[in-house]
């Protein structure tokens, strides 16, 4: 087990494509990190380099302490499970497991005691024999994790694991991955373009985007305190609603709505003072929007009567597209083309809301957790 | 009532071939079969009969049954085309060129399927293109003399150790195989080599099987080379041995029938044995999977 250090790397492709821009990024010993962003954002670049898959144009990587850069991925000590697995075809379970002791030379008894205390833990004894043709999806993905496992690497690797399987599947293999790697302490760069596994899995997350490290934070951390537009946008589902307003007075014009900032909104975010009589970036998340009606006493000039478009009930919810008559920002995302629609706003109502597509409803704002950001730079402001 | 009243119309409709129409393009395209079985099948029928046939019974009747089925013919064959010595040669030429041919092809195919090097596509239309030209004979002739090598076994099998069609045959079917295998062998920390015969070779076995039948079928009947560049009787291989059937003033065909037979034994049974991968070879890469 190590730690991994990523400083200032880049990487440039022979057709002078810039993949990945002087990205520095530190997985403690033991961590568990996403990478997750758009496609052709970097990310699975950036593992393959880690890898040893891809070669580094410049900047040090480390693993442990040894700098790895000009080092054959066989002696990098680390293990990568692959979103098509890689299994070879021609091999059963408990070959394909063993295969890299076998190269390793490793006694053959002790590569039977490794290849059965994975598949124990993974649930495969009953695999062992057969080939991976004869798997489902979920084993198959199951013995890629076993390969990697019995290695007993300083270092997981993984490159969309979950993306080849059902939904269902997925969230039980999500859930069964993250325990894995908690019990074994093993350290984890895993890649996804999916914010869920993101901020399921992770200890931490690095949110890439054109080859440029937006933000590294825990989960938690992204989602309050998103650095720039295209992470509030990115984490989150629905994602955050974000529209150009003006500052004036303490009041917020949006569109032709207006809303009373409370105090706090200023005190944690001082630098928002000088966008007084300015334009900038709001940005709500749906939960922050709330069926006026359920809320017992909302605060006055925190209400805003919108038409709604449509809404899905999910039973333990109701998401609510609505018009919202504001100039909506684009925040980059190319994967999200078609998310919503220009002008489309989307909440997240209580279940017992009776709104209904087509009426108007008054919304409640939660104001105190509106998220603000500079229209030309699209970072956050805070202090 | 609507539906009533078009449901009547439309069943002749979907019938409307006529009643007789089926069973005589059933006979049709069963005439046209039999024709071509009879044009393929005829030859072969003709050749065993022919074996088992005296030469002058052959020309009273060379199309008819055998008097009798004796192995006579197959015999004396055996002993007057130097069955013995030339078939020894037949065999080393042809596995000794197969295997070295096979080895090698997996070798080139694999980093020009991947394109692990600059220009792998344009070797490959080399390849291609290789498949268009005539036998280079003349030049060839002159190298493996220059060489040293006219009239030696080491020569004769120089000639055959390259087969463009069973490269490109290779290349293709190498491409169905995922990369994420060559990445994840890497990781594994397993060996070009290695990684070539024990993962690639296995997973490309119907494609392998196809381009060694292709390829030993085609050094196990020459006639041409061994003719031109062997002269020592002692190298031959059989078919240069069936000259002997030859006559000036005609030919011993029934001898030279069995002799044919005898010869295209082998090959049958490596044809047979490799035949579950050689379908499935030659029709890759039009339906992956």
């Amino acid at each position: 087990m190590a730690s991994i250090t990523i400083d200032q790397v880049d990487k440039v492709y022979p057709n002078d494509f810039q993949a990945i821009h002087s990205l520095s990024l530190e997985i403690e010993d033991g961590e568990f990190l996403v990478l997750v962003g758009p496609s052709g954002c970097g990310k699975s670049t950036a593992l393959r380099m880690v890898a040893g898959l891809e070669e580094i144009t410049a900047g040090v990587l480390t693993i442990g302490d040894r700098v790895v850069n000009d080092v054959e991925p066989k002696n990098r000590d680390i293990a990568m499970v692959f979103q098509n697995y890689a299994l070879y075809p021609h091999m059963t379970v408990r070959e394909n497991v063993g295969f890299a002791l076998k190269l390793a030379k490793v006694p053959k008894k002790e590569i039977a005691r490794r290849v059965e205390e994975a598949a124990q833990m993974l649930e495969l004894m009953e695999q062992l024999d057969k080939r991976p043709g004869q798997l489902s999806g979920g084993q198959r993905q199951r013995v890629a994790m076993g390969r990697a496992i019995v290695r007993q690497p300083a270092a997981f690797l993984m490159d969309e694991p979950l993306s080849n399987l059902d939904a269902k599947l997925r969230v039980q293999m999500r859930a069964d991955i993250a325990r894995l790697q908690r019990q074994l302490g093993v350290t984890t760069i895993y890649v996804t373009h999916d914010q869920v596994e993101a901020m399921t899995m992770g200890d931490r997350v690095a949110v890439l985007k054109d080859g440029f490290l937006q933000q590294v934070d825990t989960p938690q951390g992204l989602y309050d305190r998103p650095d720039n537009v295209f992470v509030a946008a990115f984490i989150g589902s629905p994602s955050m609603n974000l529209y150009e307003a003006e500052i004036q007075d303490q009041r917020l014009q949006l569109g032709p709505h207006e809303l009373l900032l409370p105090p706090s909104a200023f005190e944690r975010r001082p630098a928002l003072r000088s966008y007084e009589g300015k334009r900038v970036i709001v940005g709500v998340r749906p939960e922050d929007l709330q069926d006026a009606s359920l809320v017992p006493s909302p605060t006055s000039g925190t209400t805003i009567t919108c038409a709604v478009e449509l809404t899905e009930s999910l039973g333990s919810e109701i998401v609510i597209h609505f018009v919202l008559d504001a100039q909506p920002v684009d925040p980059g995302n190319p994967d999200a083309a078609d998310d919503g629609g220009a002008g489309s706003a989307v909440a997240r109502f209580d279940p017992r809301s009776r709104c209904h597509a087509g009426e108007e409803v008054d919304i409640a704002v939660a104001v105190e957790n509106l998220h603000f950001f500079d229209l030309d730079s699209h970072t956050a402001i805070w202090g | 009532m609507t539906v009533a009243s078009q449901l009547p119309t439309e069943a002749p409709k979907r019938e409307f071939r006529p009643r007789r129409g089926p069973k005589l393009w059933k006979i049709a395209t069963y005439a046209v079969l039999l024709v071509f079985a009879a044009v393929y099948i005829g030859p072969l029928l003709m050749l065993v009969l022919t074996s088992f046939k005296t030469l002058p019974e052959f020309f009273r009747n060379p199309t008819g049954w055998p008097e009798s089925f004796g192995f006579g013919n197959f015999t004396e064959a055996w002993d007057l085309a130097n069955f013995p010595r030339y078939l020894l040669n037949t065999v080393l030429y042809t596995s000794v060129a197969t295997a070295i041919f096979v080895a090698t092809s997996v070798l080139v195919a694999f980093p020009i399927a991947r394109g692990y090097f600059k220009g792998a596509k344009f070797i490959l239309t080399l390849y291609l293109i290789a498949l268009f030209l005539p036998p280079a004979l003349i030049p060839q002739f002159q190298l493996i003399l220059n060489l040293g090598l006219f009239n030696t076994r080491i020569g004769y099998i120089l000639l055959f150790l390259v087969n463009p069609i069973g490269i490109i045959i290779l290349v293709n079917y190498m491409k169905s195989i995922p990369k994420e295998l060559d990445e994840s062998a890497a990781i594994d920390g397993c060996g070009y080599y290695r990684f070539i015969f024990t993962i690639i070779v296995p997973l490309i076995r119907p494609a392998v099987a196809t381009v060694t039948v292709l390829h030993a079928i085609g050094i196990w009947n020459e006639l041409v080379l061994p003719t031109i560049y062997l002269t020592n009787d002692d190298l031959y291989p059989v078919t240069r041995g069936l000259i002997v059937f030859e006559g000036l003033y005609g030919s011993q065909w029934p001898q030279l029938s069995a002799a044919v037979i005898m010869l295209m034994i082998p090959m049958l049974l490596l044809f047979v044995f490799l035949q579950r991968y050689i379908v499935s070879g030659l029709t890759a890469g039009a339906v992956k999977g």
